[in-house]
């Protein structure tokens, strides 16, 4: 039995202003479900604000995927929940941690506080992204590993994609600018200082396949 | 072993690959078909209780799938634990759900829904009517008289001493006040010392130490509460099948959690499997689980659908409770030169609302380890407050302790003019320094490997602290900079838990382990002396953790600094046992004495060159010969929680498993080790004798800016580079990580309020 069965329809067809009445009432929540997951379990019932999904195409990690999304839906549940890319971790929800981390036209963003309907047409890179085909590693990713950095490693995959989309920018950082770029992420282990050799590692790393 | 290959070497850890690549999952990174979506609703009061509940507009709601109530969590029932002893369980801990809220955020109800959103929007349809109770937030106004208390009971945990081999009774609650006169004090900015409920204990002869002291101080000082702030906050999913029950969480320990669930669920531990391969994060707050993991379980039995319940930052915040402040007085005596001669100390620890925690006393054990005090007594209690639960945060007890002594220190040190890294010199501990009260038989506990003093000249050559001294606590424009040092340990330790290995005719070994994976890589590190001691290169151990369904063997809990200890000298035994099946099995097949066999390089083989036989051929005979060799027969101490790990090793071979259950059946290995001038080898060292009961140093870590103390906040990575070949037992920032660190903590202070 899908849960379509299960759920007792309401009748549909709500007018614009008992929608809007709806959403006023419902204000708490409302403001709250950015951070909250909605499935797309309810379709079609309109019983509930912000059921409504629009079907979309993402470009993440360089392929194209459809999906359903939903207006105030946040770039880190599609990808955790609708994409099944959990390396996307969530730390915090609320634009803080950094965990949420990832590349959008290869700049780093907290997706957590992305809506996915704004990054339409554009490229996202997430952790699963970066490996290639072939099961190279990313040279901050193999730097972490020479270096055994991140306790954790809760933190690491928004580290990793900070450090990637800032050497992008910059690269060949000194430790202070690097530190100051990847200063938008927290660890709680408070392992910054191996964060910050793994990553200058890294870097190094990536000199030397450029040159 | 001389040349260890494995052991102090640098490696690769099983789990990191995926740990870089994202492919490591969290409890929270699961998903189960049909899995519905859980929320709380939270207390909006610090304490109350709720008279009745009104969920029908909920429950109405399309999505809606089931509602828990407190009534429905079982509550904690008596347990045995492991080694045969009677747990009682406090009916005043605490639970899943409650109907009488002692925090503010503490989870009374929730809802299981198909999404989050539905089941966010169905707690806010929930009416529910509330009777609210007096509270109290801070430890010390519930003691003025006339003040409101935490609990209906009273302000104070009272804890009754046990009788001589009968079980620990339940603490009791008490209300407790000042008299006028310790109010008084308590304004003049002392804390009086007059009311102690905590079994308190003393050495030598304090007034005889004040009597001879040149100079006396008598301080208070208060440390503060610090939230966990796991960054994984504590998710669990869970599902049931054919009466089983599959629980993801998050998590320190793997195989003890087991028995947390079981506990908490009222269940037998066959009936559990609990999946925890990756925890984001504990620092204490996760040591066997959280009693909030079971609500999932709950509802997936209600609703027969796995549920999943996703704990938000600001749920963390209350659920995931903090380290207690610890109120300190104390009065301490020194001569001229800087001896402490007698130290009084007394405590109030802030309880929150759940059981008293052994922080202010293991504060002032740490005062006595670091200072040894000539005399030295301790008081003091654990205040009930309506704040979130206190739990154990990164060396519980000894942070607190040190926080309170060491500008205690500062101040006599500048009052008699002796020099800082002197007057800890002066009073540090060396070679098997006691520390604390003597026990029933009159020993007290002493510690096994002190090097502070050491630590100190190196720590004051490296940072040039001469220099700084004379710098210390001059303006420039409008700043002023201090220089400090502070001296920091942990007690660590644990013996009684089980190593197991199977090594099958693929000539590979099969390490499994109940430890837990946070990050310290204690679950792998530790099995590196198992294969080293089988002569098997890494490359053919495969490592099976997380995964109680898997067969784990029984294992410390990952938590106290204990785990690589502990686990280290399981591995060990372990080892010991399965080269011994080896000789034999040579023996029999080639001759000979067991004794004249050796095990290295995946043989066993004749002392001196000749006949032997690989590992993996003599794991078809192990098959063949039965009996202890393939694990059908079991050693008698090795736990009940193991003795189910025989199923997967019955179609095995070499089963080797072995409880190490006194602290002298592993130290030949450790102790040549100990010779060895690596730092694993001293590591091990200090873990043997802290065996017996003691306690190592474990670092000494320094903070010299803006005189703030920097204590070991990492353990358990201390002990991992140590495993990996850096020096621990003199543990010392050097000057350019201890820049590094204050850049990163200045361009985000969150970090270090944390
Ligand atoms: S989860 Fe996005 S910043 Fe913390
Ligand atoms: S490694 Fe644990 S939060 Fe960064």
């Amino acid at each position: 039995m899908t849960f379509q069965e299960q759920i007792p329809l309401e009748p549909g067809n709500k007018s614009r202003r008992t929608f809007i009445k709806m959403v006023i009432a419902s204000g708490a929540a409302v403001s709250a479900s950015a951070y909250l997951f909605r499935g797309s379990t309810l379709i079609g019932q309109g019983s509930l604000p912000g059921a409504v999904e629009r079907l979309m195409s993402l470009n993440v990690n360089g392929q194209m995927r459809r999906v359903d999304v939903m207006k105030q839906e946040t770039l880190a549940m599609t990808l955790r929940y609708k994409l099944g890319l959990t390396g996307t971790k969530l730390g915090c929800d609320r634009s803080e941690c950094g965990a949420c981390t990832v590349l959008i036209d290869d700049v780093p963003h907290y997706s957590c506080s992305v809506l996915t309907h704004t990054v339409r047409g554009k490229s996202i890179q997430t952790i699963e992204g970066l490996e290639r085909p072939d099961g190279t590693l990313h040279p901050v990713q193999q730097a972490i590993i020479d270096e055994q950095g991140f306790q954790c490693a809760f933190c690491m995959s928004g580290f990793v994609m900070s450090a990637v989309g800032f050497l992008k920018t910059n690269p060949n950082p000194t430790r202070e600018e690097l530190a100051h770029g990847i200063s938008g992420n927290l660890c709680r282990c408070a392992d910054y200082d191996k964060i910050l050799r793994s990553m200058m590692r890294g870097a190094a790393y990536m000199q030397k396949t450029t040159t | 072993m001389a040349d260890s290959k494995l052991v102090g070497q640098d490696y690769t850890t099983p789990d990191l690959r995926a740990k870089v690549t994202g492919r490591s999952k969290y409890a929270e990174d699961f998903r189960a078909e049909g899995m519905l979506f859980t929320k709380l609703l939270l207390s909006p009061f610090p304490h109350a209780r709720v008279k009745s509940v009104d969920a029908s507009a909920a429950l109405a709601m399309p999505g809606v799938r089931a509602i828990l109530t407190a009534d429905e969590v079982p509550g904690p029932r008596d347990q045995v634990s492991d080694a045969g002893a009677l747990i009682k369980a406090n009916p005043r801990s605490e639970k899943a759900l409650t109907n009488e809220p002692m925090y503010q955020g503490e989870p009374v109800l929730a809802v299981a829904a198909v999404d989050e959103l539905t089941a966010a929007e169905a707690i806010e349809r929930i009416k529910i009517r509330w009777e609210r109770l007096p509270h109290s937030v801070d430890p010390v106004a519930s003691l003025l008289p006339g003040a409101s208390n935490a609990r209906v009971e009273g302000n104070v945990w009272i804890r009754p001493t046990a009788p001589p081999g009968q079980p620990v009774p339940i603490p009791e609650v008490m209300d407790l006040k000042w008299t006028q006169a310790e109010v008084e004090e308590y304004r003049a900015g002392r804390l009086p010392m007059g009311k102690d409920t905590d079994p308190s204990w003393s050495y030598g002869d304090l007034e005889a130490g004040f009597k001879k002291a040149d100079l006396v101080l008598d301080e208070t000082f208060v440390t503060p509460n610090t939230s966990h702030q796991c960054l994984e906050s504590r998710t669990s999913m869970a599902y049931w099948q054919n009466g089983k029950l599959f629980i993801h969480l998050s998590t320190q320990s793997t195989i003890q959690t087991v028995m947390s669930v079981v506990r908490w669920l009222d269940m037998k531990p066959e009936d559990v499997v609990l999946i925890s391969e990756y925890c984001g994060g504990g620092y204490g707050s996760k040591g066997t689980g959280s009693v909030t993991d079971i609500i999932p379980a709950l509802l997936a039995k209600k609703t027969g659908q796995p549920v999943q319940m996703r704990v938000s930052r600001e749920e963390e915040h209350g659920i995931g409770g903090a380290r207690p402040a610890v109120h300190g007085r104390m009065k301490i005596g020194l001569t001229k030169d800087g001896r402490i001669t007698a130290l009084d100390m007394y405590t109030v620890v802030e309880g929150g609302p759940y059981g008293p925690g052994n922080d202010g006393n293991t504060a002032s054990r740490f005062a006595s380890l670091l200072f040894q005090p000539e005399s030295m007594g301790w008081r003091g209690m654990t205040a009930i407050t309506n704040t979130p639960p206190r739990r154990a945060q990164s060396q519980p007890g000894g942070m607190q302790g040190i926080v309170l002594m060491e500008p205690l220190i500062a101040r006599c040190a500048r009052k008699l003019g002796v020099d800082q890294v002197q007057i800890r010199k002066i009073n540090a501990p060396s070679g098997k320094a006691k520390f604390g009260p003597a026990d029933a038989r009159g020993n007290r506990t002493y510690s096994t490997s002190c090097f502070v003093k050491e630590a100190l000249d190196k720590g004051a050559a490296l940072f040039k602290w001469d220099e700084r001294k004379a710098r210390s606590g001059v303006r420039a424009g409008n700043k002023v900079r201090g220089s400090g040092v502070a001296i920091s340990a942990y007690n660590a330790g644990s013996v009684g838990f089980d190593g197991l290995f199977i090594i099958k005719p693929d000539g590979k070994m099969y390490i499994q382990t109940g430890i837990g994976n946070l990050g310290t890589e204690s679950f792998s590190d530790c099995q590196r002396v198992a294969a080293e001691m089988m002569g098997v290169p890494w490359e053919k151990v495969v490592l099976t953790w997380g995964d109680t369904s898997r067969n784990l063997p029984w294992s410390c809990v990952s938590g106290g600094s204990q785990t690589t200890h502990a686990m280290t000298r399981a591995a060990h035994a372990v080892a010991t046992d399965g080269i011994k099946k080896l000789q034999q099995i040579a023996a029999k097949d080639l001759g000979g004495q067991p004794g004249d066999y050796v095990v290295a390089n995946e043989r066993v083989a004749r002392r001196g060159g000749g006949a032997g036989m690989t590992l993996a051929h003599a794991a078809q005979r192990a098959i063949e010969l039965g009996g202890t060799y393939d694990g059908h027969e079991v050693p008698d101490d090795s736990s009940r929680r193991s003795r189910k790990s025989r199923r997967t090793s019955r179609r095995a071979s070499i089963a080797s498993w072995t409880t190490c259950a006194s602290p002298t059946s592993a130290p030949s290995f450790i102790r040549r080790r100990s010779a060895d001038r690596c730092s694993a080898a001293r590591f091990s060292a200090s873990a043997t004798r802290s065996a017996s009961g003691g306690c190592t140093t474990r670092s000494t870590a320094w903070r010299w800016r803006a005189g703030s103390i920097r204590t070991s906040r990492r353990p358990f990575s201390t002990c991992r580079r140590t495993w990996r070949g850096r020096q621990w037992s003199f543990r010392i920032l050097k000057p350019r990580s201890a820049r590094a660190a204050s850049a990163s903590l200045r361009l985000r202070p969150a970090a270090a309020r944390c």
